[in-house]
């Protein structure tokens, strides 16, 4: 700590410090702030020279050497170490807060212990009635998942799957975290499906690190995500939907493969689908305005859909 | 059975339609007739809502 960003800090600390341990050497004074010898002459020699307003003689710092030890004769009122401000100890404190909530802390003891001195030099303005720190999921689970990867371990992973409305239980096999348009995934090796998934970190209900390895086959690979998560493929369903004005943004957030504007101004589009689920649950909202013309299984299974939620009214 | 606070009577209707056979609407009867309305557009019964 030699920056001058440290000094002040430093400088506010030496007199109480020089006053608790009176005539210490000037060598174990320096080991203790680790700096160097010459470095705390410095800071000794700055001290003198500071005090209160007036700054006669009588109103500075004044330290008596003897050989190689120190002691302050006049502190000039800096007689307590430094204290916090509550607004100065509340960042402090939420910060190690959440570090102590967080999974996989390997020494939540230390900040413990850093917690309770932060707290002590903010004088008891911020204690644990003022804050309480609760993380959301997504911070919980992270840090989980990450230790998963990095020890090379397999999951158990319950999750919920939107487009279905469903939540299953799997055992993958995890490869890599990654965030992107401000969401956190998971990309792993799924046994329950046998190929590569992308798990949103927010729609994971539970984790847990298992004892067996983790093994993905050799030919698993990590998807490019140069254009974006989800990734049109040959092998996805294509789909061709007739879109009214009103629905025209479904071409650009789902990328269409192709788009026409026919002459009423609807627009007839392509998206490759990975799970029709979406695809039906759009047109069944759509109140008509989005209408499947392919594949024709699809279009018919949404109007038998819409046929059986109509008969359940019936009764009404 | 689900109760749900809403505000918007046209977002409601289409989360409900969307769930298809999977959701009914109960009550309040002018949901209920907005998701009708918006599942016979989709069975083809009746041409698509103008503004849903």
């Amino acid at each position: 700590m030699t920056g001058e960003r440290e000094r002040l800090p430093r400088l506010l600390a030496l007199v109480p410090y020089l006053q608790a341990h009176d005539g210490i050497a000037i060598e174990q004074a320096a080991a203790d702030f680790g700096i160097t010898e010459d470095q705390l002459r410095r800071d000794l020699q700055l001290l003198w020279m500071c005090g209160l307003p007036g700054h006669s003689p009588g109103d500075l710092i004044d330290l008596s050497f003897d050989g190689d030890s120190v002691s302050v004769i006049f502190d000039a009122g800096m007689s307590r170490p430094l204290r916090l401000t509550a607004e100065e100890a509340l960042p402090l404190v939420v910060a190690l807060r959440t570090l102590a909530e967080m999974p996989g802390v390997t020494d939540r003891d230390a900040v413990e212990r850093a917690l309770a001195k932060v707290e002590s030099a903010a004088s008891g303005s911020v204690d644990a009635q003022t804050v309480a720190v609760q993380l959301d999921r997504v911070s919980t689970l992270i840090p989980v998942l990450q230790s998963a990867i990095d020890k090379g371990r397999a999951l158990a992973l319950r999750y919920y799957t939107a487009t279905r409305d469903e939540t299953t239980d799997r055992v993958i096999d995890p490869m890599r975290l990654f965030e992107m348009d401000g969401r956190a995934y998971l990309e792993a090796w799924c046994r329950r499906a046998e190929g590569m998934r992308v798990f949103r970190v927010d729609r994971i209900d539970k984790a847990d690190v298992l004892d067996e390895a983790a093994n993905p086959p050799p030919d698993a690979e990590l998807r490019d995500l140069s254009e974006g998560v989800f990734t049109p493929a040959p092998e996805h369903l294509l789909a061709v939907l007739r879109v009214d004005p009103a629905y025209a943004w479904v071409a650009d957030y789902y990328l269409s493969d192709s788009e026409t504007v026919e002459p009423d101004g609807r627009r007839r589009i392509s998206v490759r689908v990975a799970d029709p689920a979406w695809v039906r649950a759009l047109a069944l909202g759509s109140a008509g305005h989005v209408e499947v013309l392919s594949p024709e299984w699809l279009a018919e299974s949404i109007r038998g859909e819409a046929l059986s939620a109509l008969a359940a009214y019936s009764g009404q | 059975v689900l109760t749900v606070p809403f505000n918007d009577l046209t977002w409601l209707a289409r989360a409900a339609a969307s769930a298809g056979a999977g959701a009914r609407v109960l009550d309040p009867p002018d949901l209920a007739d907005a998701v009708h309305a918006r599942l016979r557009a989709v069975a083809g019964t009746v041409p698509a809502a103008a503004g849903s």
